[in-house]
This record gives C-alpha cells, sequence and structure tokens, in this order.
C-alpha cells in the first residue's frame, strides 16, 4: 500500500521512459506551471527527434519551472532573462519560464527549449563549454 | 480429599485423579476410574522434543530484519540531509532543519556543488569560513541571508531550493562577510554583492 502510493506520487512527479533508460523529475510551478505540457513536451521530442532525445534523457535530471534570475539589485530585487528558460551550470537542471497554456504551440516551445538547454548541459559535461 | 497429583485421568488426559472412597474420581469427567487397589493408571508419557519450525524462523528474522531496515531508512532519510560532507576539500557542514515550509536542506547541498565547480575559490571560502548553515528566517526575512559577527562560523540562508541559483548568491555572499569579518575588515555590502552576482551570473547559461 505504501509502495502505491509512493509510486503514485513518484510517477506524477517524473518523466519516466523505461526502455529508453529515461527519468527526468518535472517540477511545475505551484500557481502558474503547467508539469503536463513539459511531459508532452518530452514525449514530442522522444517522437521527432531520437538523437536529441537521447542526450535530453542522458544529461538533463531536472526540469524545472522556474524563471531564471541574471541580476539582481543592491536590494535583492531579481531580474530575470528574456530567454524561454536556462541551463545550470555544473548540474543537470533546466529552467522553463512557467506557463500555465495548454497548447500545441508551448510544446513545441517546450520542446525546443529542452533540447537546447540539454545541448548546453552536454556540452559542459563533455568539456567543450 | 486426597489428589492424586501423579495420576492423570485417562480419558480426558487432562484433570487430576482424586481418591474418593477408595476409588480414582476425575472431577473433570465426573466418574469414577477404578478402585484404588486394583486400578494403576499409568502416567502420562510427555516426550519433550525441540520444537523445528523453520518457516516461524525465517518469518521472525525477516520480520526483524526489515524492521531494522525501515528504522534505518527512516533515520538516514530525515538526517542526510543535515550534513555536508566533502573530505577531499575539507568542507564540513551542519546544515540545521528548517522551520520555515521548506522542509529539505537538498537545495543548499545542491548549490554548493554548483559552487564547488562554477567557482572553487568562493567554494573553498565556504569551507574555510562556516561550520553551521542555518536554513531558517534571520533578518532579511524570505529568501534572503544574514551574517552576524556574534557567532563568526554561522550563516542564515533561508532561500527556497526551487532557486538553486539564487541559494548558490546568498551562500556565496554570507560566506564573503564571515571572510571580512575573519580578515578584521568591517562588514562591506558592495564587496559581497559582487561575489554573490557573480556566482549567480556564471551558474546561468542562456
Amino acid at each position: 500500500m505504501l509502495l502505491f502510493i509512493v509510486g503514485f506520487f513518484y510517477t506524477r512527479s517524473h518523466y519516466i521512459d523505461i526502455f529508453n533508460s529515461c527519468n527526468i523529475a518535472v517540477d511545475k510551478d505551484f500557481l502558474d506551471g503547467n508539469r503536463k505540457t513539459i511531459i508532452e513536451a518530452i514525449s514530442r521530442i522522444k517522437d521527432q527527434d531520437k538523437e536529441g532525445y537521447k542526450d535530453v534523457c542522458k544529461y538533463v535530471n531536472l526540469v524545472s519551472e522556474n524563471f531564471c534570475p541574471i541580476y539582481h539589485t543592491y536590494g535583492g530585487a531579481l531580474q530575470y532573462n528574456n530567454q524561454p528558460g536556462c541551463y545550470i551550470k555544473g548540474s543537470r537542471i533546466i529552467y522553463i519560464n512557467p506557463s500555465k497554456e495548454d497548447t500545441d504551440d508551448i510544446i513545441d516551445q517546450r520542446a525546443e527549449a529542452i533540447i537546447n538547454y540539454a545541448n548546453l548541459s552536454k556540452n559542459y559535461w563533455l568539456g567543450s563549454d | 480429599m486426597l489428589v492424586n497429583y501423579k495420576m492423570i485421568c485417562p480419558k480426558c488426559n487432562v484433570t487430576a485423579l482424586i481418591i474418593q472412597n477408595n476409588n480414582y474420581y476425575c472431577p473433570g469427567c465426573r466418574i469414577y476410574i477404578g478402585s484404588v487397589a486394583t486400578y494403576k493408571p499409568s502416567p502420562p508419557v510427555i516426550i519433550d522434543k525441540p520444537i523445528i519450525d523453520r518457516g516461524a524462523f525465517f518469518k521472525h528474522y525477516i520480520n526483524k530484519t526489515l524492521t531494522y531496515l525501515v528504522i534505518i531508512f527512516v533515520v538516514v532519510f530525515f538526517t542526510k540531509d543535515l550534513f555536508y560532507f566533502d573530505i577531499s576539500k575539507g568542507c564540513y557542514f551542519f546544515i540545521t532543519p528548517s522551520m520555515n515550509l521548506e522542509f529539505s536542506n537538498s537545495g543548499i547541498k545542491r548549490a554548493l556543488g554548483i559552487i564547488k565547480i562554477i567557482s572553487p575559490e568562493n567554494y573553498q571560502n565556504i569551507c574555510a569560513r562556516v561550520n553551521i548553515i542555518n536554513t531558517n528566517l534571520c533578518d532579511a526575512g524570505f529568501e534572503g541571508g544574514c551574517f552576524y559577527s556574534g557567532q563568526s562560523r554561522t550563516i542564515y540562508v533561508a532561500a527556497t531550493p526551487r532557486k538553486i541559483t539564487w541559494v548558490a548568491e546568498v551562500l556565496a555572499h554570507e560566506a564573503c562577510h564571515a571572510r571580512q569579518k575573519y580578515e578584521g575588515r568591517p562588514g562591506d555590502e558592495q564587496e559581497c554583492w559582487k561575489v554573490g552576482l557573480k556566482v549567480m551570473q556564471d551558474a546561468t547559461v542562456y
């Protein structure tokens, strides 16, 4: 029973593809986010870009809906970039800007962003960054 | 009435026979067994042999092992994020449990790992000047950090683990104040603001 409950919550917060050894945590923004479109974006990458999908599975372990701070004022107020997200150097974490939208466009945008940032992660871990 | 404890009723095999009117009588079955003069019931034979029940033994053994494993798992689960060890760099931190709705110190550990990679000199400074990272609120409020000169090896970092680069910024910033104190200099916000900002910007790639 306990295993069932843990398994239920684990599968709801992760993208899991056992056959391709792919396990990516998906952290949604509680107020303004949509986990479903991130999971659909990863599934779309799997269907459309096999090589890209392999990189995503290997070099990303967390996709988090978050804005990327690039500057903060002396008082601590954060300023964010105008990109769809960012890669956190030295980790396998990528941030995607939060969005509640549930359209094909947003899924495509997210898929593209995930592939781009997975590439940055790959470059870092392969030492070409 | 005389109870003969050596004689057990041959019918029920439970009750001790008593002698009544020169006869053996079973109070349990309420019958006379026979005359004391002629009846010689044999005492019950009890064969005492060891109980060999392998199923029960393994069940007991497995239950005990599982109980210990569950206890160990729970203890490790709730304490693993209280400590950070990096023996190769001589880094040892105690990270206090957070009482402000975070309930996880994993963000601090993750941020330390990122600082170690992108800014080794700041990581070394944190290791050298800090032993306790307090994740509870301080005067800077939510998402802030503090260094109090009276607690020279403690920094306060109350940032949410979801904003990992911000956690790294606050760690580097407060450790910078710890270094200023160690070097006998007055607290210079401008200097530490630049240190924290650089860490945050270096950690973000887009």
